[in-house]
C-alpha cells in the first residue's frame, strides 16, 4: 500500500512536468463525457422514449457505467496500457523485481488525465441518486455500494484480460474495446428497450445487467427480492477468470520470452 | 567453491517463418510455417565468487536468452541453474533481492522525473531501510560522481550521464551479483572508461560478481580476463583472453629496428609490410613462426637495435575466432 | 507519386505482417457495428424519426464501420510524433523533399492500407445480414459515385486536419492534450459517436460550421441518398473549400515551425 501511493506520487509529479497538456486533457475528457451525456438525452428525446423511463434512471445507467470506467482507468490505467509494457520490453524490469507483478504494473502508469472525469461522475451519480431513491433502506444503501464495486470489478476484469491476451499477440487489443466500450455504448440506454438475446449476452458474456438493469429494479421497488440486493458482486467471478488468464499469460511469457 | 552453477542449459523458441514480398505476405496471413530455434544449447558453466566473467558471442547467440534465464525472467526447457543456492526462475521473487540488473537498452529509471526520485520509488520498492539507503546512495554519487545531475530529469541527462544513473540504481539494494547487458553501448570514449572503472571498483570493494555482454572487446580486455563464447546456442570457448589470443590469433605484426641492412632474410610466410632504411614492419603467420625465430633469423643479417611487438586489434582475433566457428 | 506507391506498398506489408491484427480489426469492428444495430433498432422499434430511415441509418452505420480506418480522427504517425518530440526532425529537414506533401501522403497511406484489408469483408458480411440490421444497397448508382467521390475528398480532409494537429505538437512538444480536445469535438461533431441525423437540430447547426461532419458522415448519407442532389453538392463545394483552407493553414503553421526549429537548432 505504501508503495502504491509512492507510485500515486510518483505519477502526479510526471503528469506536472507537462502542465498545460496535462489540464487540456483533463478538459477534453469532462468536455468529452458532458457531451456524450447530452446527445443520450436528445437521442432518447428524439425518439420521445421519456414516457417509458424517467431521465433519472437513464443518469444512473450513464453514471454508474462512467464512473466504473473512469475509477479503473485512473486507478488501473496501468492493465489497460499493458501492451506498452510488452512492446517495450519493459516487463522483463517488473520480472527482476521483488514485487508483485500486479503492484508493479499498477504502478506503471496512474491515469491522472480521468480525474477531471471521475469528478464530474461521481456528482451526477450523488445528484441521481438523491433524487431515483425516494425511500431509503439500508438493503438499497447496501445496494448502492455493490452497484459501484460491482461495475469497477468488471471493468477491471476486462482491462486485465486484455493485458493477458497481450502476452499471446499485442495485435489485436482493439478488440477488447467492444467490451469496454461497447458495454457502455449499450448500457447507458435504459435496457428494457432491448432484445431478450441483448440482455442475455449483456448478462452472461459480458455482466453488465448486474450492474444497471436488475438494480435498478430493487431500487425503484419494482421487486422486493433480496438476491438482487448481491447481484452486483456477481462481476467478480469475471474478475477471477481474468486473474486466471492473466497467470496463464505471464506463464506463457516466461516460457517462450515474447 | 562455485557460486554460480549452469549444467546443461536448454532453451528452444519456436518462430514464425517470414518471406518478404506482398505475395508471401499474404501467404503467411492464411497459412503459417515455423521453425525450431536451440538459442540455448546445452551450455554449462560455473563462476566463483567476486569473479567478473564476459559473455560474448555474435547477435543472436543466445546470450540474452541465457541472461534472462539467470536472472529469472525466463524459464529454461531443461538443465540446471543455481545462484548462490537459487534457483533463478522458481524461487524468482527471494532471489531477484541478490542481483541487479542494467539493460543497456532499456532504461529501469523513469524519464521525466529528478533520477533522486527514481531511486526512492527503488527503495521502496526493494524494501531498503533509510539508513542503509542514504549510505548506500552516498557511496554510490560519491564514486560514480552522480552529484550534478542527480535532481535532473533523467532526458535531461547524455548517454553516459544516464547510463552511470542506471548502474548505481541497480546497486542500490547492494545485489550480490550484478548482470551488464551492453553497459557501455552508445557511449563516448571518457563515460565508457569511467563505466569500466567503476565496474571494477565495486567488484573489488563490494565482492560483486559481475557477468557483462558486451560487442565492445575493449570493455572486455579492459575488466576481466575469464571469457565465455556462445555461438548458435553452444558454448564455444571458456577461458582466458589470453588463451583466445594464442589460439585465434593467426598473425602478429613486430617492427624490427636496426643499424644498417643490406638484404633482407628471406623467411617462409613472413610479409614485409613497409621498410625503411633503419626499420621493418613484418607481419608474422604465426601457423609456423615465432616471433623468437623471426629475430633470431634477422639477427644473422644485422644488428637488431630494438623490437616492438605492435599489440594486436582483439577484435580481429574475435572475428577470427569466430570465422572459425562458422558463425 | 512514385514515392506515394512506394509507400502505400510498404504500409500494406506492414499490415498484412500482422495477421491476428487485421483479423480483430475486423471483427472489432464487425462487432460495432452490430452494437450500433442493437442499439438503434432498438429506438425503432417504439418510434420513427423524420430525419432518417432505418434502412439509411443501418447503412450510415456499416460504411462507417467498414471504412473507419479511412476516415478516423485521430490518426498519427507514431514515428513523426516521436521525431518531433524528440528533436530529430531536424534530419528531415536536410532532405530534397518538401516536408509537409511528404508527411501528408505518409499519413494518407496508413489510411488506405489499413482500410483496404478490412473493408470488402464488413461490406459484405453487412449486406447478408437480415433486415432491418443489414447494409442496404446505394440509392443509385449516381449516389454511389457521391459516396465514392465524398469519401475519397473526407479522407483528404481529415489528413489536412491531422496535419494541423501534428504541427502544433511542435509547439507544446505534446501531442495529447490539443489533439484530445480537437478530435473528442470532432468526433461528436463529425458525427463519429452517434450519427448525426440522431443529434438535436442546434448540435447540428454547430456541425453545420465545422469541418468534421463533411469527413464521414456527408458519404455516408449520401450513399443512401438520405442527403439530396441540390444539397450533396452544395455540401461537396463546402467540403472541398475546407481541405484548401486547412491544407493552407497547415503549410503556412509548419513553415512557421520550421523557422522555430532552425532558429532552435534543432
Amino acid at each position: 500500500m505504501r508503495l502504491f501511493f509512492k507510485y500515486l506520487a510518483l505519477h502526479l509529479k510526471i503528469e506536472l512536468e507537462y502542465k498545460s497538456s496535462f489540464i487540456m486533457t483533463i478538459l477534453a475528457q469532462v468536455f468529452y463525457i458532458l457531451a456524450e451525456l447530452i446527445t443520450i438525452i436528445a437521442v432518447i428525446a428524439k425518439f420521445e422514449l421519456f414516457d417509458m423511463y424517467s431521465i433519472y434512471e437513464v443518469l444512473f445507467n450513464f453514471s454508474v457505467l462512467w464512473f466504473g470506467y473512469a475509477c479503473m482507468e485512473f486507478i488501473f490505467r496501468g492493465f489497460d496500457l499493458f501492451s506498452q509494457l510488452i512492446v517495450s520490453g519493459d516487463f522483463d524490469i517488473l520480472l527482476i523485481r521483488p514485487r508483485s507483478l500486479f503492484i508493479q504494473i499498477v504502478g506503471s502508469k496512474i491515469g491522472y488525465e480521468k480525474i477531471g472525469r471521475l469528478i464530474v461522475i461521481t456528482g451526477l451519480f450523488i445528484y441521481t441518486i438523491a433524487h431515483l431513491i425516494t425511500n431509503w433502506t439500508i438493503l438499497k444503501a447496501l445496494l448502492l455500494l455493490f452497484v459501484l464495486i460491482g461495475v469497477c470489478a468488471m471493468y477491471l476484469a476486462i482491462f486485465i484480460f486484455g493485458a493477458a491476451l497481450s502476452f499471446v499477440t499485442i495485435q489485436g487489443l482493439e478488440a477488447i474495446n467492444i467490451f469496454s466500450s461497447g458495454s457502455r455504448q449499450v448500457g447507458q440506454y435504459p435496457m428494457q428497450i432491448y432484445h431478450k438475446a441483448v440482455i442475455w449476452v449483456f448478462t452472461f458474456v459480458i455482466p453488465l445487467t448486474v450492474v444497471n438493469y436488475y438494480p435498478l429494479d430493487y431500487l425503484l421497488d419494482r421487486t422486493t427480492n433480496i438476491a438482487y440486493v448481491f447481484m452486483p458482486l456477481l462481476t467478480f467471478i469475471l474478475f477471477i477468470l481474468s486473474l486466471i488468464a492473466f497467470r496463464f499469460g505471464v506463464k506463457k511469457y516466461t516460457s517462450t520470452g515474447s | 567453491m562455485s557460486f554460480i552453477i549452469v549444467k546443461d542449459l536448454n532453451k528452444t523458441f519456436k518462430v514464425l517463418k517470414r518471406d518478404s514480398g506482398l505475395i508471401n505476405a499474404m501467404k503467411t496471413l492464411f497459412k503459417r510455417e515455423y521453425k525450431y530455434i536451440n538459442a540455448v544449447d546445452n551450455v554449462s558453466f560455473t563462476i566463483k565468487k567476486g569473479e567478473i566473467v564476459a559473455y560474448i558471442g555474435p547477435n543472436g547467440a543466445g546470450k540474452s536468452t541465457t541472461i534472462k534465464m539467470l536472472t529469472g525472467i525466463l524459464k529454461p526447457d531443461s538443465g540446471e541453474i543455481s545462484v548462490d543456492g537459487f534457483d533463478p526462475f522458481k524461487d524468482r521473487s527471494k532471489y531477484v533481492k541478490n542481483i541487479g540488473v542494467v539493460f543497456g537498452q532499456k532504461s529501469q529509471l523513469w524519464w521525466d522525473i529528478p533520477v533522486e526520485d527514481s531511486y526512492l520509488i527503488l527503495k521502496e520498492i526493494y524494501r531498503i531501510s533509510d539508513k542503509d539507503f542514504n549510505k548506500r546512495l552516498n557511496e554510490l554519487v560519491k564514486l560514480l560522481d552522480l552529484s550534478d545531475f542527480i535532481k535532473t530529469p533523467l532526458r535531461q541527462l547524455s548517454l553516459g550521464q544516464r547510463m552511470r544513473c542506471e548502474i548505481a540504481a541497480s546497486l542500490l539494494h547492494n545485489p550480490k551479483v550484478l548482470f551488464l547487458d551492453e553497459p557501455t553501448i552508445g557511449l563516448d570514449a571518457v563515460s565508457k572508461i569511467q563505466v569500466r572503472n567503476f565496474i571494477k571498483e565495486i567488484n573489488k570493494k563490494d565482492k560483486v560478481t559481475i557477468i557483462l555482454t558486451s560487442h565492445d572487446m575493449s570493455d572486455i580486455e579492459a575488466l576481466t580476463n575469464r571469457v565465455i563464447v556462445i555461438g548458435h546456442g553452444k558454448k564455444l570457448f571458456d577461458g582466458t583472453f589470453d588463451d583466445i589470443k594464442k589460439k585465434f590469433e593467426k598473425t602478429k605484426k613486430v617492427e624490427i629496428i636496426f643499424n644498417e641492412l643490406d638484404k633482407l632474410p628471406t623467411i617462409k610466410k613472413v610479409n614485409l609490410i613497409n621498410r625503411t632504411s633503419t626499420k621493418v614492419l613484418l607481419d608474422l603467420d604465426m601457423s609456423c613462426n615465432t616471433v623468437s625465430s623471426v629475430i633470431r633469423e634477422y639477427s644473422k643479417v644485422c644488428e637488431i637495435e630494438d623490437v616492438n611487438i605492435i599489440p594486436t586489434d582483439i577484435d580481429n582475433v574475435i572475428v577470427n575466432l569466430y570465422k572459425e566457428y562458422d558463425l | 507519386m512514385s514515392g506515394y506507391l512506394t509507400f502505400f506498398k510498404s504500409e500494406l506489408l506492414v499490415q498484412l505482417q500482422y495477421r491476428a491484427s487485421a483479423i480483430a480489426g475486423l471483427v472489432t469492428q464487425f462487432f460495432w457495428g452490430m452494437i450500433y444495430a442493437l442499439v438503434y433498432t432498438a429506438f425503432y422499434n417504439y418510434n420513427h424519426i423524420d430525419s432518417i430511415n432505418i434502412a439509411q441509418l443501418m447503412s450510415y452505420v456499416w460504411l462507417n464501420q467498414a471504412f473507419i480506418r479511412i476516415i478516423y480522427l485521430n490518426d498519427k504517425d507514431p514515428f513523426i510524433v516521436d521525431q518531433i518530440k524528440t528533436g530529430t526532425v531536424a534530419y528531415e529537414l536536410c532532405k530534397p523533399y518538401d516536408l509537409y506533401s511528404w508527411w501528408y501522403l505518409k499519413l494518407l497511406a496508413r489510411r488506405y492500407a489499413a482500410t483496404a484489408l478490412r473493408c470488402l469483408p464488413i461490406i459484405i458480411v453487412a449486406f447478408f445480414l437480415p433486415s432491418p440490421y443489414g447494409l442496404s444497397l446505394p440509392a443509385s448508382p449516381m449516389y454511389l459515385l457521391l459516396f465514392v467521390l465524398t469519401l475519397i475528398l473526407g479522407s483528404f480532409l481529415i489528413t489536412t486536419i491531422n496535419m494541423i494537429v501534428q504541427t502544433i505538437t511542435f509547439y507544446t512538444y505534446q501531442d495529447k492534450g490539443i489533439s484530445s480536445i480537437v478530435y473528442s469535438i470532432g468526433g461528436l461533431l463529425g458525427g463519429f459517436c452517434i450519427p448525426l441525423p440522431l443529434m438535436p437540430d442546434f448540435v447540428l447547426k454547430i456541425a453545420n460550421v465545422l469541418p468534421f461532419r463533411y469527413i464521414g458522415d456527408l458519404p455516408f448519407r449520401l450513399y443512401s441518398a438520405n442527403i439530396d442532389y441540390a444539397y450533396g453538392f452544395q455540401c461537396i463545394l463546402i467540403q472541398i473549400a475546407w481541405i484548401v483552407v486547412l491544407f493552407i493553414i497547415g503549410k503556412l503553421l509548419m513553415k512557421l515551425s520550421l523557422k522555430k526549429v532552425s532558429i532552435q537548432g534543432g
